[in-house]
């Protein structure tokens, strides 16, 4: 999985998972997201970008289901 | 991953030449290419830049950069500027690039092949439209099918060379010219750093997400509607979890608290014994004032007890002593109603059985009556109903004190005789143990005042025992101060839980409103709160990022330059340009107040730290990093980039530069050598592989 250096920082992760603690969601759904982003980003554009967000979205919901 | 063949054609000097790379060895990163002054370094680096990413690596490379990267027209000049000279017009200009992955280190990664060919008129100019440019992708060997919906091949390469490779704007930290890195300290200035770590660090996706989430989130709002509903609501469990976080906040902090003073108290209390039993040593009449103090102590405690003991008694009363002043109306009223209630059954029993007790006064036909049979019919129709009138007048009026209706009718009989059975006991169970409770705390107050007026009289100590004497009335004032402490922090503790256990069941019941209003609307609200993560994070990480930029800079630079940097720290301050702070309390300076080489060495450093700061293994290309440096910092530079963590660091250089004496002093960290010739008799460059500038 492609996601930003900022993911593997160690300073920084602590950062983005508080927050992500804060706001009830967790930092795979974020590197899910990153990931299209970049799918997305610059030169490569592509449709059809909200579905696969809520595909993440949903396996963000179904994670936590289980859990 | 390693550059393992570039092979350039009809590419500037080239006419057909390639550099074949060979693995790189552990320890031994570089890989010399000599190349005189126009002989082909700078279209080495460009041929990355191109051959890897076309139109797209235009904007990254510095050389190209200001060339108007959406205009199709500038790329072509670009290619244009690369075509070898002489080249015949029937033959494409190529480059064919391929990186390998290291099998001990990028196991899951491929081989890329990347093979762009641009194609020319007659006169040498470039073709119009798609006939242009070409590109082919092989994957571990194996061509890539290039087709897309809607995308032009060229796009579509683009997006699987990205993919599989790198990102286009990750190049220049990769791929760069010392020379322009060195003038990267007047572009570089805030928005120039700023943008490159937000790109390398990530940061810049952050946002990137944030916006397409928040498309995401308005679209799907327009889409399935309702959205007030379950905003309102997901709004409103926001709230109540933040509320609950706040609770939790609190009573950690107060049980915290709790456990704080009852350790102060424990102290306090071993103290005190200790004291006591220093006090007891003393003898005779100081053993006298020990028994004194340990009764003070004693009813002190007591007196702490009873303040317990009567504040458990009051709370599980509260509602009985709250009804205590409604208890005797009610009461009252109760035993009025029962008077009805019981005036009203012996009233309707004598009525019920009215025909009986009349036909015993009364027996009917009046033959059968021998005392009045002999009366006319009509005046024994009137004695009869006189008699009825008279039976119904038996229990009237009720007796005294019997309600006039029914308020609390619902209660009736037994139901009643219990309520007024619990009204009893609140006068009578509740108060009798709050009185008790109450009369212990009055007994073990005047306990106190009497023992404290005892230890007072007790006069005449030598001073030693006086001064225990006053340590530990003052430790017993303490301790009872803390248990009293102790006492209200409990209360106020088990209020709070008692709340956070109401908010706790609101919670669940909104999470379950949510959880049946869909799974579209339940995606919308998670997206929601995503949307507000990433807002945070990306102003959160803003410092970090910087700080970090720093830090890696600082090291690179630290690391090429004299030691008059040695205990340097570069700083990037949004709208300031680059400064070196000291920290053994030299002044400050600008790093453009430095000389030309100190210049060079911040920018190969800030290029070294985006490379690390991408965590990319992947080959370091570098034209001229030295220029003119001395001979201690072009030692020193080099030793910096073959100690920098990546397998292929290629280093372009002429002559002066890295030169025979240098390269040799380099040897056991050089993996190969290459050198580029340009050959004027037949105006092409030749590569000539394991040879370089000799002595």
């Amino acid at each position: 999985m492609k996601v930003p250096p900022c993911f593997e920082d160690a300073e920084a992760r602590r950062i983005i998972r508080r927050i992500c603690d804060e706001n009830r969601v967790d930092d795979t759904l974020l590197k899910d997201l990153c990931e299209i982003a970049l799918e997305h980003s610059g030169s490569a554009k592509r449709f059809g970008i909200d579905d696969q967000i809520a595909d993440a979205v949903s396996r963000f919901i179904e994670r936590n289901k289980e859990d | 991953m390693y550059l393992s063949r570039l092979h350039l054609q009809n590419w500037r000097t080239y006419a057909d030449a390639a550099f074949d790379f060979s693995e790189p060895r552990r320890g031994r990163p570089i890989v010399l290419v000599g190349a005189m002054n126009g002989h082909g370094k700078t279209s080495f680096l460009m041929s990355l830049y191109l051959g890897l990413f076309g139109r797209y690596g235009l904007r990254h490379c510095e050389g190209l950069k200001n060339i108007n990267t959406d205009d199709v027209g500038s790329y072509r000049q670009a290619v244009a500027k690369f075509r070898r000279n002489a080249a015949d017009p029937e033959e494409p200009t190529v480059v064919d690039i391929t990186m390998t992955p290291l099998p001990e280190r990028d196991s899951d990664e491929p081989e890329v092949r990347v093979i762009r060919r641009w194609f020319f008129t007659g006169r040498n100019e470039p073709k119009p439209g798609d006939a242009f440019e070409q590109v082919e992708v092989h994957i571990n060997g194996k061509p890539v099918r290039l087709t897309g919906l809607d995308r032009d091949f060229i796009q579509v390469a683009q997006e699987r060379i990205e993919r599989t490779l790198f990102e286009a704007h990750v190049a220049p930290a990769f791929f760069f010219d010392g020379e322009q890195a060195q003038k990267l300290i007047e572009t570089a200035g805030e928005a120039g750093i700023k943008r490159a770590v937000e790109v390398m660090f990530g940061t810049k996706v952050i946002a990137d997400v944030a916006e397409r989430v928040s498309g995401y989130v308005s679209r799907a709002r327009q889409n399935i509607g309702g959205k007030k509903k379950v905003s309102e609501r997901q709004q409103e469990l926001e709230d109540k979890l933040k509320e609950r976080d706040t609770l939790n906040k609190q009573i950690a902090k107060l049980q915290a608290d709790h456990q704080r003073i009852e350790r102060d108290k424990e102290a306090k209390e071993q103290e005190r014994e200790r004291l006591h039993e220093e006090f007891a040593r003393m003898g005779g009449a100081n053993a006298d004032m020990a028994v004194l103090q340990e009764a003070y102590r004693h009813t002190q405690q007591e007196q702490t007890d009873a303040e317990r003991a009567l504040a458990d008694v009051v709370r599980p009363l509260g509602l009985a002593l709250a009804m205590k002043r409604l208890a005797l109306p009610i009461q009252n009223r109760f035993r009025q109603e029962e008077l009805r209630e019981e005036w009203e059954g012996l009233k309707r029993a004598t009525l019920d059985n009215k025909e009986k007790v009349l036909s015993a006064a009364l027996p009917e036909p009046a033959e059968n009556d021998p005392l009045l049979g002999n009366i006319a019919p009509a005046v024994r129709a009137k004695v009869r109903d006189r008699f009825l009138i008279a039976l119904e007048q038996i229990y009237n009026p009720p007796k005294a004190g019997t309600a006039e209706d029914y308020w609390l009718g619902h209660v009736r009989g037994e139901a009643r005789g219990k309520v007024l059975n619990q009204l009893g006991n609140v006068f009578t169970i509740g108060s009798a143990r709050a009185k008790s409770a109450a009369k212990r705390l009055r007994d073990a107050r005047e306990g106190v005042e009497e023992s404290k007026a005892s230890v007072e009289r007790h006069t005449g100590l030598p001073e030693a025992s006086r001064q225990i004497s006053e340590q530990l009335q003052q430790l017993s004032t303490d301790t009872a101060d803390a248990s009293r402490k102790l006492g209200a922090l409990e209360n106020e503790i088990r209020s709070l839980k008692a709340k956070h256990a109401n908010l706790q069941a609101e919670v669940g019941s909104i999470q379950e409103e949510l959880a049946r209003l869909g799974p579209e609307q339940q995606r919308l609200a998670v997206a929601e709160r995503v949307g507000r993560a990433l807002e945070q994070i990306e102003q959160a990480l803003k410092p970090t990022t910087t700080l970090r930029l720093e830090d890696y800079v600082t090291k690179h630079f630290v690391s090429i330059a004299d030691r008059r940097f040695r205990n340097a720290r570069i700083h990037l301050e949004t709208g300031n340009p680059p400064e070196i702070r000291f920290s053994d309390g030299r002044p400050s300076m600008l790093l453009e107040s430095n000389s030309g080489f100190e210049k060079r060495a911040f920018g190969i450093a800030f290029t070294l730290a985006l490379a690390e700061i991408t965590r990319r293994r992947l080959p370091l290309v570098i034209d001229t990093p030295l220029g003119n440096a001395d001979s201690q910092y072009r030692l020193r530079t080099l030793k910096a980039l073959a100690g920098f963590d990546l397998d292929q660091v290629i280093i372009l250089s002429h002559d002066e530069e890295v030169d025979a004496e240098l390269a040799a002093k380099l040897k056991s960290q050089v993996n190969q050598t290459f050198l580029a010739e340009y050959i004027e008799a037949d105006n092409l460059s030749v590569v000539h592989p394991n040879r370089y500038f000799s002595r």
